[in-house]
């Protein structure tokens, strides 16, 4: 999903959104693939090798918990949100309004400053 | 480059090697889960795709071993006084090396320092006197980190140390060439010994090694043949079976072992005398010579016992997951 950014902008951006919709995604037990292929499709496409410590980090600080299920063709790893983790992701949610909030905020203000002064902001408004 | 197991194997072993001992059974399981998970999808996806290739697009999209590993345990860590973790483990492993060495040299019955004031045997009585040489031992490996250190500022990467402690990747290239190498180290050991190690005297070319070390010469076929069943079992498709590395721990402490030996031998270099040569610079010859060799099998001894330090946390680690 190329949205003309500066790809390591982007990648930065997305970095930290991406762990609370992987969150948010695991109030439902998941196996890692399955996650990766809805991150994927709800635009946040995300790769095993970056996934995969964020979940491990998260299973070691108790947010999510895990189970194996070996029925299936294959063994495979769920991960659920715990208490603990919903209380972390509703906190995360908390700061991530926060910082959108501020970033539109303060984007408006440039927007309305922008229409006195020039864009580029060389050229201020001048008061005499 | 062909590698000695199935691709997907040989990147969980070399991310194996990368992982502290207490995450790699855990990790192993759920790297090997997304792996099977992600080839089956991608097979599913495309049923032209034959499964090595829905395999290696498994493997792709996990990154490199090593990158993986590092998103995992944290960044390298630095070589810094305050890294106390990389100190202690590096002293523990350095003072373990040093102590068996000189350990292995007092059972041998040398009587001389094979490095004055660093290496030699140990004092068998009394007990005090055994006590000070193993804290001598502690406060010289001790110093000598800590001077290493210092020189390597604070903001070298762990990596800077020699690959001493990080995993090999056996392949079957690899195996090839160290058969190859035993092959020709064989050869110059059991057949051209005495020739290469030899002085012209008149017409005729006569041999300079002791017979004293040259009747330890045998025994090191005994190593080359461990080092050549590891390779062998790299080339079956083994090589980072508990089993090889095994094989491999056995063949460096045996090597260790001979190098020691050969290092405590009262006479390695006998330099032939005659109408050019008197006895007097015949000896001094002798002395130097020797001292190049002492050096050479002390290294070698050094470098062996850390490879089966290496090895045998490698077999640990594999008989634990």
């Amino acid at each position: 999903m190329a949205s003309g950014a500066d790809p390591k902008f982007e990648a930065e951006l997305r970095r930290g959104v991406v762990q609370l919709v992987a969150l948010d995604y695991l109030e439902t037990p998941r196996y890692g693939y399955d996650l990766v292929r809805l991150l994927g499709a709800a635009g946040f496409p995300v790769e095993e090798g970056t996934l995969y410590p964020i979940l491990r980090r998260f299973e070691k600080q108790g947010i999510l918990s895990s189970r194996w299920d070996t029925e299936g063709a294959r063994p495979r790893k769920y991960y659920e949100l715990s208490a603990e983790g919903r209380a972390q992701k509703n906190a995360m949610l908390g700061a991530w309004a926060q910082v959108r909030d501020a970033t539109d905020e303060a984007l408006k203000r440039s927007m309305e400053a922008g229409q006195v002064g020039s864009p580029d902001g060389a050229e201020e408004e001048t008061t005499s | 480059m062909s590698h000695g197991t199935s691709p997907r194997e040989d990147y969980l072993a070399r991310l194996e090697d990368l992982l502290p001992s207490r995450e790699v059974a855990r990790v192993r399981e759920d790297v090997e889960s997304l792996i099977l998970e992600r080839a089956a999808d991608e097979g599913e996806r495309d049923p032209d795709l034959t499964p090595a290739e829905a395999e290696r697009r498994a493997l792709a999209a996990l990154g490199p071993p090593e990158t993986l590993a590092e998103q995992l345990a944290g960044p390298p860590l630095t070589i810094s006084l305050t890294t106390q973790r990389t100190f202690v483990r590096l002293l523990a492993a350095v003072f373990a090396c040093h102590l068996l060495l000189a350990i292995a040299l007092t059972v041998a019955g040398s009587k001389a320092a094979p490095i004055p004031g660093l290496l030699g045997p140990l004092p068998k009585e009394p007990f005090g006197a055994v006590l000070l040489s193993v804290v001598t031992v502690f406060l010289i490996d001790a110093g000598a980190l800590l001077v290493l250190f210092v020189a390597s500022g604070k903001s070298r990467s762990e990596s800077t140390i020699p690959s001493l402690f990080r995993g090999s990747r056996w392949t079957r290239r690899g195996a090839v060439e160290g058969l190859l190498l035993l092959g020709l180290l064989a050869v110059l050991f059991n057949v051209y010994l005495e020739r290469i190690f030899s002085v012209k005297h008149g017409e005729v070319w006569q041999p300079f090694l002791a017979r004293e070390f040259l009747e330890l010469v045998p025994y090191l076929n005994v190593c080359l043949a461990l080092f050549a069943v590891r390779h062998l079992l790299t080339l079956l498709g083994r090589g980072h079976s508990a089993l090889a590395f095994g094989v491999d721990a056995l063949a460096s402490l045996a090597g260790s072992v001979w190098f020691l030996a050969a290092a405590a031998r009262g006479e390695i270099v006998q330099m032939p005398t005659g109408h050019k040569l008197g006895r007097e610079a015949a000896d001094v010859l002798d002395h130097l010579i020797e001292s190049v060799f002492l050096i050479v099998f002390v290294v070698g001894a050094l470098l062996l016992v850390l490879r089966f330090v290496r090895q045998a946390i490698a077999v640990w680690r594999r008989l634990r997951a």
